[in-house]
């Protein structure tokens, strides 16, 4: 018993570390691997389009389905992917459209823009009205540009860039439903928190 | 390790372990993300071991400063620990800053008294041994034993003897004809290499002589003095403290000999020619009549007594500029020329006062004597200033310090209650150069940047009088006076060595940072050497820009009679006769040595990072506050000099009477010199004596003055047959010319000097050198006591000497003394001359011939290819080789030559390893050294950027601020070559504008001028320069003149352009002038208008490079241009880019048809501001426009073709705000096409860009096709036709819906 206590008495420290280790290990744990980000029984619970052309809809769908599917589409520009996203430049032939989207690895399209193609989507408060929205989530201004400013509303997976002054809007953005915080990440090369003033 | 997939190294996460916040997240249903198969960057290999190891060895362990600083305080005290002779009196905290190695001669020999080191006495004496050896002799030991090591011997004494002996020759110091044919070779590759470097394309050989110039300064030959600290500046060009001491005396000698040459004042003269005084003996000058101005630079005008209003004239000292402004045929020139004279001599009068106000302080006989004299109990009475002046009955030293008072107050401008009197000396200098021409903003800026010199050496001097005041125990500020308790000598001494203004004091400085007086110079030497380049001041008042000229005009414009018209000048103004023009060759030297300094500071730079002394020389020592006089070493140093150390180093003043009266302490510490009368062949031995102060202090001074003292008049003063000054100390009559004017102007000093001589009288009287009794003198014994004169002087000036007025000398002073004339034996011996002197000498010769093959290459490549190199950045470049390119080539070249000397000599002797080991060397050296250059800049950088100067990095542009109203990329597809310029040619243009009657109406280049202006001449000056040869290719320029107003029209008489041949074929690096001149230009047809003169030339396609047209404009505004609508409002935009401003709304109204009246009919007014933000264009819905500084760098405001598209874009902005998007764009932004890939802020040439910018690029493009960024190249044919070709519908968009 003795020898016992002597060991105890000598191993005091490490077992008090090896205590607090086994609880901290408890509480934090090891986590179990598997789904982050956004469950996807959101995207149909929330998601608004600004919707007037069928390519406006396919936030989720697979960029290379939507090729195949629509000969019409051409992809003009396709980026080299950039923190596992994709840009790629369509253009639509048939109805002279120029698309913007944006990609994961595995091609899904979570986020697709372009310029407003009817008179009320050409006006701001004429697409607030119909989007039901009020005050954006987020303001941002886009890059390369003196003149637009960008209303965010993340929430539902709609922004668009628009002149303040005459609030005339130049292009309109769907994109799958995720926080302001990834929106940022996932335009960061398209639009910044303040005017960029290294354009003219 | 960083959680970063780039850094070396990284090992991927596993499935589904992954955290980048980038990821969107996993979706219901979505397969399981998997990254890329393969490890990223597994395979790649970190292969900077080497370089860490250098940077390891680099030694920066912040953590050793307290260790270190405790190290310096032990190594102070012991290295005063010892008994050294040592002629380099370098201060003790500069002793770290440089490498003691390599100053010439013997300057340092020493004897420990360390006990702890003489506790192993075999060590110490064979260490020491060794080293006075290899002081005399250059023989170099291993460190154990007494084995010599491969090479035997250090010849760099030697080699720096030699060398100098060379550089005298050049600068013709030095009679060519005492030298052998090698040496002379030597000073003729020097002054040929010179003349490179300074770019000297006149085409002259031989050395430089500027023994003919006979400019006096302090009754000494200017010129020559120059000449003499050039060599000096060589001399001691690897020493560190010397070198920038040395370049400093240079530049002091430098400055006041061309001031002398180009603006001394000229005395009136009486009709035998003699020149006429005042009643109290001064000089009378000439005068000139000059308009007197008021404070706004009017013409100050008095009423007369019949109510008529004259002008009031002043007098003012004619100087030689009047002279030699003459020859400058063009009156703008000559004005010119005048002021940029007037600027050298403003700034070289405050340099110089700055210099004497640290001499009063400072020099061997300022105030600073007496206090080390009295802090140190100097047994003399006289030496601690304590004796009575009898005309102010105070002590000297307080008698000095009055007067001294007396002076700040009058330099600084206050009185003695510290209050302004607004007439201080030092503001009268910035006062005067700015009076000259109130409204000339080119002097205004010179005036504003030596008033920032003159107000720092005001407050330094301001600080030493606040010092005087506590030591008189007062603290005065204006106006109130308080009593303070008194300082003491040694806290005075203190204050007045660590005074600093901003950092700086007043002269001097170390090797990071110049001192206020070391700024002044070195900028003076910037406008002689560089005019043009560097600085605030413009190249038309940098005296440099005219000195080349100058010596052309001297040598070559002559009268009708045929002669030389600068000599006839002299001759009727009553001066000697004209010598020659000597500016240029001095300029000449002072760009050489300007270079070998820097070139040297760099060297000096290499050396402390390679041997490990980095932190300590430029950090540390920088960083450590200096304590003077309380440093442990300084008490050691006192007590060990009482006691004479041990009899090993011995100082008169500690020497006590007891002692002196001892027969056996005077046997063996007194001081004997010998002295040969060679004419004579007489030998003498004689003892070291106060009394030949005299000859110490002024027997080389005499000698060598200008004016100087004849052979009897010396002989007279020897011998006592007449006295140079009178009892109160006034100079007698006849020597009055002969004497530096100090000594004419201080009756103390002339008192002083007096007494001197009479010393030096009784001294002769006692000894009797040689026979000579001055009392009985025989005949032939003036020639004798002469002789004796000129001997007593040279033993006193050999290097190394005592000095003939030392009393007793200890045994490691006469051994430092012994071992410097036997390094003199040997440099003179046969064997030497004959075996190692010619070696030496082709070493330098090969060296300076090396230097001048670099620098005619560095000037081919300035004047052939170096814009097409550089791709245009070349005024950047053009500095680049000035300040860093050309010193580091000196430096490159020199480690070259030692690298290849040391490699071959190893290879020579047949040591392979040792070769090897030399290359490993150089090698680990410059790896260590590269770290450094790429590590301290960014350290600097940091800093810099983060807390000193963020704004002022901001601001600095990368093009030359000083170029007049041009731009960058006047041509479409040039990119970034000036306008006027392309890989083959430069064409130029200057502008001047002339009244009727040649009355010059402008200055070159002009912005504007007025209405009134009417029948003016336009005198058109085209410069053209060929970069590169072509033979039988004539130069064709095409010139057109038109007018801009309500359109634009060709002159009257100028309708179709004018056609000039101007060179038969390219010749690279030639320039070509033709002028033509445009007269009597109708005033009624130029009324409100732009003149526009339009330069090309069409270059053949050459060499790869294809045909090419060169276009370079200039306009002149006259009165205020009509602009086509009254809606624009111009607001802030700078003088010189007005016309282009006004000139674009022209042009884009004339091609935009009814796209601006629209705007205007719209927008009301439109304001085109220009703003100091470091912005580009920016439109401010509904109607602003601003235009801010980034776009200076890139000459967008001051290329017309630039500004044209830039001011449409931004008005396309405006459009919108007007207007809105047109909604038919949205087709055109949506058509095949696309946006125009021209605005490339995106950087994707049109994929990204945003529609709005589209709409301003279209109108943008539609005026001139943009060429900013990468796209033009690619998407952007440069052709306007062919781009538009490729953008269709945006084309037809703007001439159908906008256009009409």
């Amino acid at each position: 018993m003795k020898k016992y206590t002597i060991y105890i008495k000598k191993y005091f420290p490490f077992i008090i570390l090896l205590v607090i280790g086994i609880i901290i290990f408890s509480v934090k744990g090891p986590r179990q691997p598997g789904s982050v980000g956004i469950p996807a029984k959101y995207l149909t619970e929330k998601q608004k389009f600004i919707e007037v052309v069928p390519l406006d809809s396919s936030i989720g769908k697979n960029i290379s389905d939507i090729e195949e599917t629509t000969p019409e589409l051409v992809v003009k520009n396709k980026e080299p992917p950039r923190a596992g996203l994709t840009q790629t430049y369509l253009y639509d032939n048939k109805n002279a459209i120029a698309f913007q989207t944006v990609s994961d690895e595995t091609g899904k399209i979570l986020a697709i823009s372009r310029t407003p193609l009817s008179e009320p989507e050409r006006d701001a408060d004429s697409l607030m009205r119909t989007l039901g929205v009020g005050a954006p989530e987020g303001v941002m201004y886009p890059k390369g540009a003196i003149m637009g400013t960008a209303y965010v509303y993340p929430s539902i997976g709609v922004a668009f860039v628009f002149n303040i002054e005459t609030r005339q809007v130049h292009s309109v953005i769907n994109f799958e439903i995720m926080s302001l915080t990834q929106f940022k990440q996932m335009f960061s090369t398209v639009y910044q928190d303040t005017p960029d003033k290294s354009a003219y | 390790m960083p959680d970063n997939p780039l850094f070396p190294g990284y090992i991927p996460r596993k499935d589904g372990d992954f955290n980048n916040p980038l990821f969107p997240g996993y979706a219901e249903g979505q397969r399981a993300y998997r990254p890329a198969p393969g490890t990223p960057l597994g395979k790649y290999e970190y292969n900077a071991d080497y370089w860490l190891e250098q940077l390891d060895q680099m030694s920066i362990d912040t953590g050793n400063f307290p260790k270190w600083f405790l190290d310096r305080y032990v190594d102070d005290f012991k290295r005063n620990l010892r008994a050294m002779y040592s002629v380099e009196n370098i201060p003790v905290e500069q002793m770290d800053d440089y490498d003691q190695d390599v100053m010439p001669g013997v300057t340092s020999v020493s004897l420990s008294l360390d006990p702890a080191e003489w506790k192993d006495p075999g060590k110490v004496v064979e260490s020491t041994v060794k080293s006075w050896i290899k002081a005399g002799t250059g023989l170099k030991f291993n460190k154990e034993g007494w084995g010599l090591q491969p090479g035997l011997i250090d010849l760099s004494d030697y080699d720096n003897n030699v060398r100098t002996a060379l550089w005298k020759a050049a600068f013709g110091v030095q009679e060519e004809s005492d030298l052998s044919e090698l040496g002379r070779i030597g000073g003729r590759s020097i002054a040929e290499t010179t003349r490179a470097m300074a770019g000297d394309a006149s085409g002259a050989t031989g050395v430089f002589n500027f023994r003919p110039a006979d400019y006096v300064v302090s009754g000494k030959n200017a010129y020559q003095e120059m000449a003499k600290s050039a060599v000096d500046v060589e001399r001691y060009i690897k020493a560190g403290p010397k070198r920038d001491s040395k370049h400093d005396a240079f530049l002091g000698a430098f400055t006041e000999a061309l001031s002398e040459e180009l603006d001394g004042k000229i005395p009136e003269v009486d009709e035998q020619g003699a020149p006429k005084r005042d009643s109290s003996g001064k000089l009378i000058y000439q005068k000139i009549t000059v308009t007197k101005k008021d404070k706004a630079g009017n013409d100050v005008k008095i009423k007369d007594s019949d109510g008529n209003y004259t002008v009031e004239k002043l007098e003012i000292d004619k100087t030689r500029k009047e002279l030699f402004a003459e020859l400058f045929e063009d009156p703008v020139e000559r004005e010119n020329f005048r002021r940029a004279t007037a600027v050298f001599s403003a700034r070289q009068d405050m340099a110089s006062r700055m210099k004497l106000s640290n001499d009063l302080v400072f020099a061997k006989f300022g105030l600073k004597g007496f206090l080390d004299a009295r802090i140190s109990k100097h047994p003399e009475e006289k030496n601690r200033g304590e004796d009575i002046v009898p005309e102010s009955g105070v002590t000297r030293f307080q008698d000095r310090l009055s007067n001294l008072k007396e002076g700040l107050q009058k330099s600084i401008g206050i009185n003695e209650l510290g209050v302004a009197t607004g007439d201080g000396n030092i503001d009268k200098i910035s006062n005067g150069l700015r009076g000259i021409d109130i409204k000339d903003l080119g002097l205004a800026a010179v005036a504003d940047d030596l008033k920032k010199s003159g107000d720092a050496y005001k407050e330094y001097l301001q600080q030493v009088w606040e010092a005087f005041n506590k030591f008189e125990g007062k603290e005065i500020k204006n106006g109130v006076v308080k009593n303070v308790n008194k300082i003491s000598e040694r806290e005075l001494l203190n204050i007045l060595q660590n005074i600093k203004v901003k950092g700086k004091g007043l002269v001097g400085g170390d090797i990071i940072t110049p001192s206020i007086h070391r700024d002044l110079l070195r900028k003076i030497d910037s406008d002689v050497t560089l005019p043009g380049k560097f600085g605030k001041v413009e190249k038309r008042l940098q005296i440099g820009a005219y000195l080349p000229k100058l010596e052309s005009l001297t040598a070559t414009e002559r009268d009708n009679d045929g002669d030389l018209k600068i000599s006839k000048l002299f001759e009727e103004n009553g001066l000697s006769p004209y010598k020659g023009f000597f500016g240029n060759q001095a300029r000449m030297v002072a760009s050489r040595l300007e270079l070998d300094r820097s070139s040297y500071a760099i060297e000096e730079f290499y050396d402390a990072v390679t041997q490990g002394k980095f932190m300590e020389r430029f950090v540390w020592n920088r960083i450590s506050t200096k304590l003077v006089g309380y440093t442990p070493g300084e008490l050691l140093k006192n007590g060990l000099t009482k006691v004479g150390y041990f009899g090993l180093n011995i100082d008169d003043d500690h020497v006590s009477n007891k002692l002196r009266n001892n027969v056996l302490f005077n046997s063996a510490f007194r001081y004997k010199f010998n002295i040969k009368l060679e004419e004579y062949g007489e030998k003498a031995k004689f003892v070291g004596d106060k009394r030949l102060a005299f000859i110490e202090t002024h027997s080389i001074f005499l000698a060598n003055l200008k004016n100087n003292l004849s052979a009897q008049d010396l002989a007279d003063l020897l011998s006592g047959k007449v006295d140079l000054f009178d009892a109160k100390g006034n100079i007698l009559q006849r020597f009055r010319d002969k004497v530096p004017g100090m000594w004419v102007q201080d009756t103390y000093q002339g008192r002083y000097i007096q007494g001197q001589l009479v010393k030096f009288r009784s001294w002769l009287s006692e000894v009797k050198p040689f026979g000579i009794d001055i009392d009985h003198m025989k005949e032939g014994d003036e020639d004798k006591l002469l002789a004796l004169f000129k001997a007593l002087g040279k033993e006193n000036s050999f290097y190394g000497t005592l000095g003939i007025t030392t009393e007793y000398a200890g045994a490691i002073q006469r051994l430092g003394m012994a071992l410097n004339k036997l390094q003199k034996k040997i440099f003179g011996s046969d064997i030497f001359k004959k075996a190692v002197l010619p070696v030496l000498q082709l070493k330098t010769i090969i060296a300076e011939r090396v230097s001048k093959f670099t620098a005619d290459v560095l000037a081919a490549l300035a004047t052939k290819g170096i814009h097409v190199l550089t791709g245009g950045a070349t005024t950047i470049f053009d500095k680049l080789i000035e300040k860093i390119l050309k010193p580091l080539i000196r430096f490159m070249t020199r480690k070259a030559v030692e690298f290849a000397q040391n490699f071959v000599g190893a290879l020579a002797q047949g040591d392979i390893s040792r070769a090897m080991a030399q290359v490993d060397k150089e090698i680990a050296q410059v790896v260590k050294f590269s770290m450094y250059v790429i590590g301290i800049p960014l350290i600097f950088i940091y800093i810099l950027v983060y807390g000193l100067f963020g704004t002022v990095l901001n601001s600095i542009s990368p093009i030359d601020p000083t170029r007049d109203n041009m731009g960058y990329g006047g041509n479409l597809a040039g990119g970034a070559l000036p306008q006027g310029e392309n890989a083959l040619i430069k064409i130029e243009k200057d502008l001047q504008v002339f009244a009727k009657g040649s009355q010059v109406v402008s200055d070159i280049n002009p912005i504007s001028v007025p209405n009134d202006a009417v029948g003016f001449t336009l005198k058109y000056t085209i410069k053209v320069t060929a970069k590169v040869d072509i033979a039988d290719t004539p130069i064709v320029i095409t010139d057109t003149l038109t007018r801009l107003a309500d359109g634009e029209v060709p002159v009257p008489g100028y309708e179709t352009p004018t056609q000039i041949e101007i060179a038969p074929s390219y010749v690279a690096g030639v320039t070509t002038e033709y002028v033509f001149e445009v007269n009597n230009l109708d005033g009624e047809f130029a009324r409100d208008s732009l003149i526009k003169n339009e330069l090309s030339a069409t270059t053949p396609e050459f060499e790869g490079t294809p045909e090419d047209t060169v276009v370079y404009t200039r306009y002149l505004r006259v009165g205020t241009p009509k602009i086509p609508l009254d809606c624009f409002v111009f607001e802030n935009i700078p003088a010189n880019e007005m016309p282009y401003f006004e000139n674009a709304v022209i042009l884009i109204a004339q091609k935009t048809g009814p796209f601006l009246a629209n705007l205007c009919a719209g927008a009301g007014t439109v304001k085109i501001q220009r703003v100091v933000a470091n912005d580009w264009g920016w439109a401010y819905c509904p109607n602003r426009i601003t235009f801010g500084n980034a776009g200076v760098a890139y000459g967008y405001y001051t290329t017309q073709s630039k500004l044209n598209y830039f001011l449409a874009h931004e008005l396309g902005h405006i459009w919108e705000c007007t207007f809105g998007l047109p909604p038919g764009f949205y087709d055109v932004f949506n058509s095949r096409e696309g946006a125009l890939p021209t605005y490339d802020m995106v950087e994707t040439c049109g994929i990204n860009t945003n529609i709005s910018e589209d709409f301003a690029e279209t109108i943008g493009d539609f005026m001139t096709i943009n060429t900013f960024g990468g796209c033009h190249g690619g998407g952007a044919p440069s052709d306007y036709d062919a781009f538009w070709r490729l953008y269709p519908a945006h084309y037809r968009f703007m001439n159908e819906i906008l256009l009409q």
